[in-house]
């Protein structure tokens, strides 16, 4: 085992702890999810990894030393982060940005050599922003602003990466983008990646380790092994707000299933159990003891359901 | 790029050796080479005062670009200057206090400008103080400048009060030295103000790193980093300076720390601050000496050049930037 980050006993917080006792390890090569809701303390404990509030108790470590007896320039050599905000000026431009990466390496940061130069080409070229290069950052989408922002970490030339909710503000195109990108950092180039989300479903996809931030503790583990042990995260409450809804029995694919349940909850506050749908052959049959049709489209049914109910068919 | 920046500054500083040297030319009397040289000659004082007043403007051009280089930079705004502060205002305050209480007290002609020197001086180092005890109490930094503009105000409205009660020769002084005396700087203060304005210059060499760091916000500043506490005190210390005892030497010269910053941004990248900390230096030094000259032709005093030259040109920043 090659342990790069290491939390031992930690607690964190401000006057009281949010999140105590944590104890956990990541390596390089690694992709980590920091999962947890608003307010429970994801951004406080990449905070404390980044040494930048202090520890209530236990210890944070990079490659054996401790956070609190680095200075922050050690810290940046080891750590770069990317935050979900940052204040952007007219003044900057994709080149300028991703530049900055280099700001640790020198001590008056006045003129790069040949070296660093190319290098920040190199890495403009591998996020294809090379057309980008010299446009400044206000006239930019947000999913290349976010990639110039993981540009700037990559040129820094850190081993271990922090991205603050990452993906946050973000169409589903930019945000599978950023996740392969983030992917293929740790996969290719043996960075350590930490990444906080909201969307444990892209999200589970790309990490190999979830941190779960739950009832003032963190759950550690294996990605796939945190969701199966934890089946309250698959069950989102998004999916459940009708109280006097009760579904019908639904025979089909994993989606097709989920978007049929989101349909007939969002359309019916009674109790279908007597009714039973099931997908094949990219149609969808309703049946009931005494009832059986086709249809092609959710309306379809939807119509065929509120005139079922009206009729009253028993079970 | 490299040398794109060089041919710059070459042509900028070309332009300031010829200023310089028709700024020594331009004045009633007729000067030679052998005025400055020789002190036997009778124009002798005549060309002291003119080589004071030259160094003043480089000294001046150096110092109060910098000063609102710092300040626009650090605030992001492009509209701070060293008047944001309060220390232009507070300066003249005190310089106020003294010219109007001393009016009944015999002062010989030879103490009156180093007490004015000392008054502006003393009033800018207690609006340091000022600011860098309540800088601690303000988390957001936009409340500097707030204070900074409430305080201009009130000393404003203090010069105002004391304006009513004053003989008029004493109204008259203190007017004259709003005005912005660019040629009654001896050479003793002027080497003083060289000290000064290179301890400001040290502090903003300190500071353009940690200002770099800044430009991304504070939570990324920490990751490089970066000390705001620290930095906040470096630019409020190296600006108060550097506009400070230009101030206190030369009188209030309003404008020029905003406006210069703003042309260093269009003639090169504005995220390069080394570049343009030096272009800022040699166009205000060229600048001040033009305006010297057109000052001395015109006989206006140069805050009346300065602020006719500056407020279009703010104005247009205005109008461009609403666009």
């Amino acid at each position: 085992m090659n342990i790069f980050l290491e939390i031992k006993n930690t607690s964190i917080g401000y006057s009281e702890p949010l999140i105590s006792d944590i104890s956990t390890s990541l390596e390089l090569g690694e992709v980590c999810l920091l999962m947890g809701n608003n307010g429970i303390g994801k951004t406080t404990l990449i905070k404390s990894i980044l040494g930048q509030n202090k520890l209530l108790n236990g210890e944070i470590s990079i490659k054996g030393k401790s956070i609190q007896k680095l200075n922050p320039n050690e810290i940046a050599s080891q750590i770069a982060i990317v935050f979900s905000k940052a204040e952007i000026t007219d003044n900057y431009t994709v080149t300028d940005l991703i530049l900055l990466g280099k700001y640790i390496h020198y001590p008056y940061y006045f003129k790069l050599n040949e070296k660093d130069k190319s290098e920040i080409d190199n890495i403009i070229d591998k996020l294809n922003l090379a057309q980008f290069r010299n446009k400044k950052l206000t006239e930019l989408s947000d999913g290349n602003l976010q990639k110039v922002f993981i540009g700037r970490a990559l040129a820094q030339n850190s081993p271990f990466i922090i991205l603050d909710e990452p993906t946050t503000h973000l169409d589903e195109e930019n945000k599978l983008m950023i996740l392969s990108l983030i992917r293929n950092l740790a996969k290719y180039e043996n960075k350590l990646i930490l990444f906080s989300s909201h969307d444990w479903r892209l999200a589970k996809e790309f990490s190999d380790k979830i941190w779960w931030l739950k009832d003032k503790k963190l759950i550690s583990g294996i990605s796939e092994e945190i969701i199966l042990n934890n089946p309250e995260l698959i069950t989102s409450k998004i999916l459940d707000f009708n109280e006097n809804f009760h579904p019908p029995e639904i025979d089909a694919p994993k989606l097709e299933k989920e978007m049929m349940f989101s349909f007939l909850q969002k359309n019916f506050a009674s109790d279908l159990k007597k009714f039973k749908l099931t997908f094949k052959n990219d149609k969808w049959e309703l049946k009931t003891e005494c009832f059986y049709d086709n249809y092609h489209t959710l309306s379809e049914i939807k119509q065929s359901l509120q005139n079922l109910i009206n009729i009253d068919i028993p079970s | 790029m490299k040398n794109k920046f060089g041919i710059i500054c070459f042509f900028i500083i070309c332009g300031i050796i010829i200023s310089f040297l028709i700024n020594l030319n331009v004045g009633y009397a007729k000067l030679n080479f052998y005025d400055f040289l020789n002190s036997e000659k009778e124009n002798f004082q005549i060309a002291g005062f003119r080589i004071n007043r030259a160094l003043a403007m480089i000294l001046a051009g150096m110092a109060i670009p910098t000063s609102g280089f710092l300040l626009q930079e650090y605030f992001k705004n492009p509209l701070a200057g060293p008047d944001v502060l309060g220390i232009t205002s507070v300066s003249s305050l005190f310089v106020a206090f003294y010219i109007f209480f001393s009016q009944n007290i015999l002062i010989p002609d030879f103490l009156q400008n180093s007490f004015i020197t000392l008054s502006s001086i003393l009033g800018s180092v207690v609006l340091m103080m000022l600011l860098l005890l309540f800088s601690n109490r303000f988390r957001d930094k936009s409340f500097i400048i707030i204070f900074g503009f409430l305080i201009s105000a009130l000393a404003g409205a203090v010069v105002s009060f004391l304006q009513f009660y004053v003989e008029s020769q004493s109204l008259k002084n203190y007017i004259l030295w709003t005005f912005g005396a660019n040629n009654q700087a001896n050479f003793s203060q002027i080497s003083i103000l060289s000290i000064l304005v290179i301890i400001g210059l040290f502090f903003t060499f300190k500071s353009i790193k940690p200002l770099i760091g800044n430009s991304l916000g504070s939570a990324y500043a920490q990751s490089f980093g970066v000390s705001q506490s620290k930095l906040k005190i470096s630019i409020i210390v190296a600006s108060s300076i550097l506009s400070a005892s230009v101030t206190a030497f030369l009188g209030p010269i309003l404008f020029i720390g905003v406006v210069v910053p703003h042309f260093c941004r269009m003639l090169w990248n504005p995220a390069q601050l080394w570049h343009q900390w030096i272009l800022n230096i040699v166009l205000g030094i060229f600048i001040m000496q033009v305006f010297s000259i057109i000052s001395e032709i015109s006989q206006f005093p140069i805050n009346i050049i300065t602020t006719f030259f500056g407020i279009p040109v703010i104005l247009l920043m205005l109008v461009k930037k609403n666009r």
